[in-house]
């Protein structure tokens, strides 16, 4: 699939960014748990924190393959730098662009697109959380383990069921920092270190109503629209992590050296550099054509569900074969497959989980 | 599934399983987080009479039955593979002693490694020979009546940790493989000192260490069995110690089973179709890889005389799926299952060495091809 001349230019550039300035700094990352506010802030100058907000709301006006192509090529080299990325442009700015009221684009929007602050959102499939209406408001208790972007103290987006089966939604946005929220930054988990994926536990916490994006059918409708798009940006950074792990695969074949041979010329190893890069070509087709669909307003929902599970199992499949390439030192930290392979575990669980992922294919299949 | 295990293997079956809920259990988390070696917990598997079963009676053991080993190796696995890793790393060190030493090394050593007064450890790899086993570099050269040993060998498993070292070099460069020999070394040697100490995705509690030798002099007497035999004997110590591998991986996705069970049966998903189909897959294939063990265990214990290929299969099938069904584990779990709390990720990350150590799953489908081939060429083409 040829990508117009946007799309090279952007991916060119951010290719260029990763490896220069991302890379080095991705180990420590990963060993201290620490936020790449750095990281933020550069590519927050290259335009890619508004990445599909207007021009004239400070955003960079991409489509959404702009951002998916963008999304590759960090995940490549640090999925948590892209995981951020994602959150913040599709979980937290997408549902306000397109959802929200006028006050609400005017006060997050032009500081959301230029990364002075920095959105967040409460993954859907955690909550743990109680709700009861007091006068105008809704006052929440409970906790949710896994709030992406939640280190970054900035609002955050959550999206409340209200009725069986995801029929009536709550989307509304948390301020934060406020009393009643607190954050604790989880490092208890097995990937995407870096992130700051927080546990967020909620003490009487009082949902003004100017926060409320939509509720009930129509909130229903905003969960569905900002899932589907998480979807294909999950699939791309997860198409990152499988291009990264291949990649540092074959560098090594090619170098490593047993029974005279470099292993790359044993058809054991050879089978699984088959396999790796034909789920990556696969998922890489799957990817983008969901964001064209998109793009161009067909009807993308079976093409995003397909693509994420697609890619994150391919993730996963990838990078597990990336480390029995490396052998011990594919075990060792020393090299980078091993985070590859635990950055892989989480994306491949954010959202939908894969047998929903499975549900939801069936579905738009079958109609 | 009913395995007829004898008296005495149900009693090492609640031992360990003891052991392992009591004591490894309670500091399961702090051992991975901190990457700590469990000392303490080794030396008191060894009182508790775990470490004697790998070796023979005659030596203050208990038998030296791969069985054994099998269900000690998988009960601690259950709640812990890098102290399962830390403990079964006793039966690869101490095997080429049972099997290769002479009467006096054996009485020398095994009795202490049988009470866990001295641990042992198994020194083979280097950075230019992980597969590809006997392109060591290390050398032994003889010196009167002395060898002197210099070189470095590389992920060490309970390196600086042990006592006592089984380690291979080689005697005479020209002769590739069969220049190969084994020697016994003691940790207070001369020129024996430790290296690197690797950072892990899994097992992490195990110690892994390089192993440096730098004009390291030891007594001829030293020289295990003859020079020149080292890579055979390492080759059939690993065909004894596979199936400890394939136990441990056993272990962890027993372990991961009960605990998929649970979260599911408590988060009301048993009803959902996808997840009766993922348990019943889990299930079948723990149930046909502890068959496959047990079996191999079985032949070794009656005295077969060749299990190389048998050997292979019994640690290729169950880390398969170990691996297989840690990773379908997190997929049912989600967001929980790659939190450390439900001790789903560690179990993934600890099931992935088993895919790679004593021979990477490669190695094993290379000996069992190997085996299969040698035997329909020696039939010939008819």
């Amino acid at each position: 699939m040829e990508l117009n001349q946007e799309c090279v230019l952007l991916q060119n550039e951010l290719r260029k960014f990763t490896q220069q300035v991302i890379l080095e700094k991705v180990d420590e990352l990963d060993k201290t748990c620490s936020f790449p506010s750095d990281n933020i802030k550069q590519l927050a100058e290259m335009g890619i924190l508004g990445a599909m907000v207007p021009e004239d709301m400070g955003g960079a006006a991409l489509d959404l393959m702009g951002l998916v192509v963008s999304l590759e090529e960090i995940g490549k080299v640090c999925t948590s730098t892209a995981i951020i990325i994602a959150t913040h442009n599709v979980l937290f700015i997408n549902p306000i662009l397109k959802f929200g009221s006028d006050e609400m684009k005017k006060k997050y929007l032009p500081p959301a697109a230029t990364g002075e602050i920095i959105g967040g959102s409460a993954n859907f499939t955690t909550n743990e959380i109680t709700t009861e209406q007091q006068d105008e408001n809704v006052l929440l208790n409970g906790k949710n383990p896994f709030v992406l972007n939640a280190e970054a103290n900035g609002p955050f987006t959550m999206f409340l069921p209200t009725s069986e089966h995801k029929k009536e939604v709550s989307v509304f946005i948390v301020e934060n920092p406020s009393p009643g929220v607190k954050i604790s930054k989880n490092q208890n988990i097995i990937g995407l270190k870096a992130a700051g994926i927080s546990e967020v536990i909620f003490k009487n916490y009082s949902v003004l109503s100017n926060t409320v994006i939509r509720k009930g059918h129509e909130g229903s409708a905003v969960l569905r629209e900002t899932q589907d798009m998480a979807r294909i940006c999950f699939a791309a950074i997860a198409l990152g992590i499988a291009q990264g792990a291949t990649e540092t695969a074959i560098k090594y074949a090619k170098e490593r050296i047993q029974f005279n041979e470099t292993i790359i010329t044993f058809g054991m190893i050879r089978e699984m550099i088959a396999d790796m890069t034909t789920k990556i070509e696969a998922a890489r087709l799957l990817t983008y054509n969901a964001a064209m669909k998109y793009d161009t307003d067909k009807n993308y929902c079976r093409a995003a569900a397909i693509a994420k599970y697609f890619t994150g199992q391919a993730a996963v499949e990838i990078t597990t074969s990336a480390i029995q390439i490396l052998g011990g030192y594919g075990y060792m930290k020393d090299y980078p497959v091993e985070r590859y392979f635990r950055d892989a575990q989480v994306i491949n669980v954010l959202g939908d989980l894969p047998i929903e992922e499975k549900e939801n294919i069936v579905r738009e299949t079958i109609g | 599934m009913e395995y007829f295990f004898s008296d005495n293997e149900k009693r090492l079956k609640q031992k360990a399983r003891a052991i392992a809920e009591k004591l490894i259990l309670p500091i399961r988390d702090e051992l991975d987080e901190k990457a700590r070696f469990p000392l303490e917990l080794v030396k008191e598997m060894g009182r508790q009479g775990l470490l004697k079963i790998f070796i023979p009676e005659e030596y203050g053991g208990s038998g030296a039955k791969i069985m054994d080993m099998c269900i000690a190796c998988e009960e601690i696995a259950r709640i812990c593979a890098g102290a399962a890793t830390a403990y079964a790393v006793g039966a690869l060190g101490s095997g080429p002693i049972v099997h290769y030493a002479n009467e006096e090394q054996r009485k020398k050593y095994l009795p202490k490694i049988a009470t866990g007064e001295l641990l042992c450890a198994f020194a083979l790899t280097e950075a230019s020979a992980g597969s590809d086993a006997a392109n060591i570099q290390t050398t032994a050269r003889k010196e009167g009546n002395y060898y002197i040993l210099n070189g470095v060998k590389q992920f060490i498993s309970n390196a600086s940790v042990s006592d006592v070292y089984t380690i291979l070099a080689s005697t005479d460069k020209s002769r590739g493989a069969r220049g190969i020999s084994a020697f016994i070394i003691e940790k207070d040697m001369t020129g024996l000192s430790y290296g690197k100490e690797e950072n892990k995705l899994g097992i992490r509690t195990s110690v892994t260490t390089e192993l440096v030798f730098e004009d390291c002099k030891i007594p001829k007497e030293n020289l295990m069995g003859r020079e020149g035999m080292g890579f055979i004997y390492t080759m059939r110590n690993f065909d004894r110690a596979r199936p400890g591998v394939g136990a441990m991986a056993l272990g962890i996705t027993q372990g991961t089973f009960e605990s998929v069970l649970d979260f599911t049966f408590k988060n009301d998903l048993l009803n959902n179709q996808y997840i009766q189909r993922s348990i019943a897959d889990m299930a079948t294939e723990i149930e046909a890889a502890r068959a496959l063990l047990y079996a191999t265990a079985r032949m070794i214990d009656s005295g077969a005389k060749a299990f190389s290929k048998e050997s292979s299969f019994a640690k290729l099938y169950p880390s398969d799926v170990a691996m297989k069904t840690t990773t379908a584990a997190i997929e049912i779990m989600g967001p929980y299952g790659v939190l450390k709390e439900y001790n789903i990720e560690k179990r993934l990350r600890d099931a992935k060495i088993t895919q790679i150590y004593e021979g990477t799953n490669q190695i094993q489908r290379a000996i069992i091809a190997l085996e299969l081939t040698r035997k329909i060429r020696k039939r010939g083409k008819g």
